[in-house]
């Protein structure tokens, strides 16, 4: 029975705003709340647009006066460059290789555990789980010089592996450390959302604790394993202490640390900065527009279950 | 099935438990316990920076570095840790109310029941996945005293006839830091809350229509009581972080000008690596650990209480 | 006090009409239930006489004053919720206060009311607990008592009862009956269970579609319903429909043709229905209006085959498949000895007979039989 047709009348329901059909009060408040909305979108984007054009002008009108906040001359001279002129391909390689392996390292071992936390009460299950939540305020800046100290000369296997400063195997071994409880806590409270009923379904048709776990309960993880795996991926991709702390070179250097040494002297080269900082960048964007949910599912489950 | 095969099958389930939790807690242990006791080991020693010997010197690092070694300063504490630790106190207390009020302020906005929530949240997370060395340098970036967006900004639409130099005052600087760091958290916030703010019963705000509550009454007496286990949260996760992030301070200021945005965070590093005196960067480090839990006690106590 | 009145009102989300055109009146001081399956509008209309919502269109009166444009704190109306909505983190005492506070009632006021309705309802010892201490049925209570404290000219119930268990509704519903004598506030009460409806309403109306379908005293409604929605929404379990062709017998006596079995049709409907010969028309008994024909008269009775057989303690509820294929449900005593697969003979009351137009769902004999009633 709707009497207006036109696309704009339908609009202004659609978004609430509509005098007729409700409270003029809730009207005015959900006008001002749009535009205070968008006005923080314009403040979240604006930076993020001025250093993109910054990367696709030609490096010398970066520095033209006034101030030009379109893109004068759109250029990709400052991403070649930044390959010619420093190993970014080495960099970009080490970040990929470090992350992706952390990730598969943590989502393996995160759910596996995460399992079995939620599904079995065993001995020391609530003293572990807490100490878990406690590895989690441990500020890990206050651990670079353990960590330095022991990845200089890795106990027990120190003879077999020598010194394992500036390696990648360092911040694999260093970012999985920190990552674990995070992906442990997670997928058990993903699984404490499973219901074990599901389990008991299995053992009676025939299966193995192991079976089960593979081929009933894993299946339907996959919402909890891919924001596991997303936030696995991005912390050890933007990671910066350590990596600044365990590593010196490009042989194992990612990135952030990278971009950074843009910054090194007096005069900073912005242009190419920005299209390294661009690069550096890419997965997080990339995630966040398109995987915003499981990112904000890992968030919540991870840090409101508590 | 063969008995072997079911007796095989029935100790691989038994082993099911220790396996999948063994290897993790294992690592995590190592994590945890093998860096922690390196800390506390480390931080009463003292390395010679030129002939690398070390020796046992009790708590003297930390004495070092919390006292005064002469008379004077404030309550015969160092002038380093003073500072030091109100720049902290500053970075952290502004950065993170502001954040904290700006992003309640926004969650409750967006649970006027509006559309397109989905939309926000993809288009406002990014600031807070985006490397936060690339957020730093960004900022400096758009604070930059030449050819930065804000003073383009300000000069050319007439706001301001000469350029600031944010990054040579130390308080501008540290407004910088702040505002920085504001823009990459809020975000976060946001999220953290918004999911809180599902807990809070509708009808709830029905009664409080009825009975003629106001906005902050209705704040007080049924949002309020929902939202502090996600307020918690939020707010630890964010004090401890911040007290301990040192991505930002490093790429925008590097604790200048001067050491006037030198931090914890920043102190820390630079004592245990570019002075290379470990024994007081652990010392440092012990006293960072002892801070946060501390806070986070303080926060569960005053949060903590279920909405009844 | 107050009587409230409803003109064509409509409520419309979106695309979905949730009210489509109600007009109703609700006495002074009576208890008028409105009841229906989800969805039916039933909560939305509840919603838009306290102001929680704003009307599309139509009118809204409390009293004589038309209250459109008033918010749900500006309207003398208080409310009860199915959740209790009770606020955490107050007491008892200071839950039931807090509308009067924000009215800027008096103290002494304040502290009277309180103190009279927690003897009315018994809760004076909780008065100082907190709503998690308190039992579903306590907090029930205490959201009865936050109402009452405001001495309102409505009272709004949306489903108060339902997440009660059954023992304590049972309960409960005889408590509100006896407030309601206490009080005699008007009282508009929404539920989707008819047995509390029925046993609570001075007026019903049932709901369906955004539309009221039928509104007046429960057991008129019962017994006289206007349409098939009505007739098959109250009784439990509800009225059998059975549809067949109205023909003539060889006495030219209207007779309704199942196929294999006939039902002759009283002479007292025989107006109502003449217009029908040769239509699909349906006739309506309740299962308690069937009785097993053991007196051997071989008039107007319909053989069936007993399939299940449910013993209710107090009733025993036959389903049984007629020679003509239809399924039929009947209530007896609970001594009768029937098995499954037995077969008996039917034979309905002839005071309780509807009949339907199958096509609209209007009862073709709703004035007829509510005269019958008036007569006889």
């Amino acid at each position: 029975m709707s009497t207006n047709q036109s696309t704009l009348s339908q609009l202004i329901a659609a978004l609430g705003l509509d005098t007729d059909n409700e409270w003029p009060h809730v009207v005015r408040e959900r006008l001002v709340a749009y535009g205070l909305l968008g006005l923080y979108v314009f403040v979240i984007w604006f930076p993020i647009y001025f250093i993109f054009i910054t990367s696709i002008k030609p490096s010398g009108a970066v520095l033209d006066i006034p101030i030009s906040f379109l893109p004068t001359q759109p250029t990709v001279s400052n991403y070649v460059e930044i390959f010619q002129n420093r190993p970014f391909e080495l960099y970009t390689l080490n970040s990929l290789i470090v992350a992706s392996t952390t990730t598969i390292i943590c989502v393996t071992l995160g759910t596996v555990t995460g399992y079995s936390f939620s599904r079995y009460d065993f001995v020391g299950n609530k003293a572990l789980l807490l100490s878990i939540v406690g590895a989690r305020m441990i500020p890990p800046i206050a651990l670079i010089v353990p960590f330095f100290t022991i990845m200089s000369n890795p106990p027990l296997i120190g003879g077999l592996t020598g010194s394992l400063y500036d390696t990648r195997i360092a911040l694999i071994l260093t970012y999985t450390f920190f990552n674990l409880p995070f992906a442990v806590w997670i997928m058990k409270n993903y699984f404490d959302g499973v219901p074990e009923s599901l389990d008991e379904q299995a053992r009676i048709d025939g299966c193995s604790r192991w079976e089960g776990f593979v081929k009933i309960i894993l299946p339907m993880a996959k919402p909890g394993i891919a924001a596991t795996a997303i936030l696995a991926f991005i912390f050890s991709w933007n990671e910066f202490v350590f990596a600044l702390v365990l590593t010196s070179s490009e042989q194992a250097q990612t990135l952030p640390i990278a971009v950074s040494l843009f910054v090194a002297d007096d005069f900073v080269d912005w242009a190419h900065l920005a299209a390294g900082g661009m690069i550096a960048a890419l997965p997080g964007i990339l995630f966040g527009l398109f995987f915003q949910q499981y990112i904000v599912s890992g968030l919540t489950q991870g840090a409101v279950k508590e | 099935m063969s008995t072997e095969k079911q007796s095989l099958r029935r100790t691989l389930d038994r082993l099911f438990v220790p396996l999948t939790v063994g290897p993790t807690m294992l690592w995590i242990a190592a994590v945890i316990v093998y860096p922690t006791l390196q800390l506390f080991w480390s931080s009463v020693f003292w390395t010679n920076p030129i002939n690398g010997q070390r020796e046992f010197v009790g708590l003297r690092n930390f004495k070092r570095l919390v006292f005064a070694e002469e008379g004077g300063a404030f309550l015969g504490l160092a002038p380093d840790f003073v500072s030091i630790t109100w720049h902290t106190v500053v970075y952290v207390g502004l950065s993170v109310s502001i954040s904290f009020a700006l992003g309640l302020g926004i969650a409750l906005l967006l649970d006027k029941d509006l559309k397109g929530r989905g939309w926000f949240r993809t288009a406002v997370i990014v600031p807070w996945i985006l490397p936060y060395v690339m957020s730093g340098l960004m900022w400096r970036w758009m604070f930059q005293s030449e050819y930065g967006a804000i003073n383009g900004l300000l000069t050319q639409s007439g706001l301001l006839s000469s350029k600031i130099a944010f990054f040579s005052d130390g308080t501008l600087a540290m407004m910088a830091l702040i505002i920085a760091d504001i823009w990459v958290f809020t975000p976060f916030i946001i999220i953290i809350l918004l999911a809180g703010l599902q807990n809070v019963p509708e009808q709830l705000y029905d009664a409080a229509e009825v009975d003629g509550a106001g906005r902050i009454s209705r704040f007080v007496n049924v949002t309020y009581p929902f939202l502090k286990p996600s307020i918690l949260v939020a707010l630890t996760i964010r004090i401890i972080f911040d007290i301990r992030a040192l991505d930002l301070v490093w790429v925008m200021t590097q604790g200048g000008p001067g050491k006037s945005t030198e931090v914890w965070a920043s102190w820390l590093y630079r004592t245990a690596q570019v002075f290379n005196r470990p024994g007081e960067g652990a010392a440092l480090g012990v006293v960072l650990l002892a801070v946060t839990f501390m806070i986070v006690a303080v926060l569960y106590n005053v949060f903590g209480e279920s909405p009844y | 006090m107050a009587h409230v009145e409803l003109n064509e009102l409509v409520k419309e989300f979106d695309d979905v009409t949730a009210v489509d055109g109600i007009s109703l009146d609700i006495p002074d001081e009576s208890f008028t239930v409105l009841v229906g399956p989800s969805g039916c509008g039933k909560t939305t209309t509840l919603r838009l006489i306290a102001g929680l919502e704003r009307a599309t269109d139509g009118e809204i009166r409390i009293g004589d004053e038309v209250v459109n444009d008033q918010r749900a704190y500006e309207r003398d109306i208080a409310m009860v919720f199915q959740n209790y909505a009770l606020y955490p983190h107050k007491t008892v005492r200071e839950n039931m206060r807090f509308g009067l506070e924000q009215h800027d009632t008096a103290e002494d006021i304040i502290q009277d009311r309180v103190s009279e309705a927690a003897e009315l309802l018994q809760i004076e010892e909780l008065l100082e607990r907190r709503p998690a201490e308190l039992s579903g049925g306590q907090q029930q209570r205490v959201a009865l008592g936050r109402a009452i404290v405001r001495d309102p000219a409505v009272f709004l119930m949306d489903e108060p009862l339902s997440n009660l268990d059954a023992k304590l509704r049972v309960q409960m519903r005889a408590e509100l009956n006896k407030l309601h004598d206490e009080l005699s506030t008007t009282t508009v009460y929404v539920t989707h269970d008819q047995v509390e409806a029925m046993t609570l309403a001075d007026q019903i109306a049932v709901m369906d579609n955004g539309q009221i379908q039928q509104v007046g005293a429960p057991t008129h409604v019962y017994s006289n319903p206007q349409n098939m929605f009505v007739a098959g929404f109250l009784g439990s379990p509800s009225m059998n429909f059975l549809e067949g062709t109205l023909g003539r017998d060889a006495d030219g006596k209207l007779q309704l043709d199942f196929g294999t079995d006939t039902h002759d049709v009283p002479a007292e409907f025989a107006d109502e229905l003449e217009g029908y010969v040769g239509e699909r028309v349906v006739l309506g008994i309740r299962p308690e209006n069937i009785s097993l024909n053991q007196d051997g008269i071989a008039a107007n009775v319909h053989p069936a085959t007993v399939q299940v057989v449910e013993p209710q303690g107090e009733k025993t509820v036959l389903e049984l498949d007629l020679d003509t294929d239809q399924t039929i449900k009947a209530a007896v005593d609970p001594d009768t000895t029937v098995e499954m697969d037995d077969k008996v003979n039917l034979r309905f009351d002839r005071d309780s007979l509807q009949y339907f137009d199958p096509q609209t769902g209007e009862s073709l004999t709703y004035e007829a039989a509510s005269e019958q009633k008036v007569t006889a």
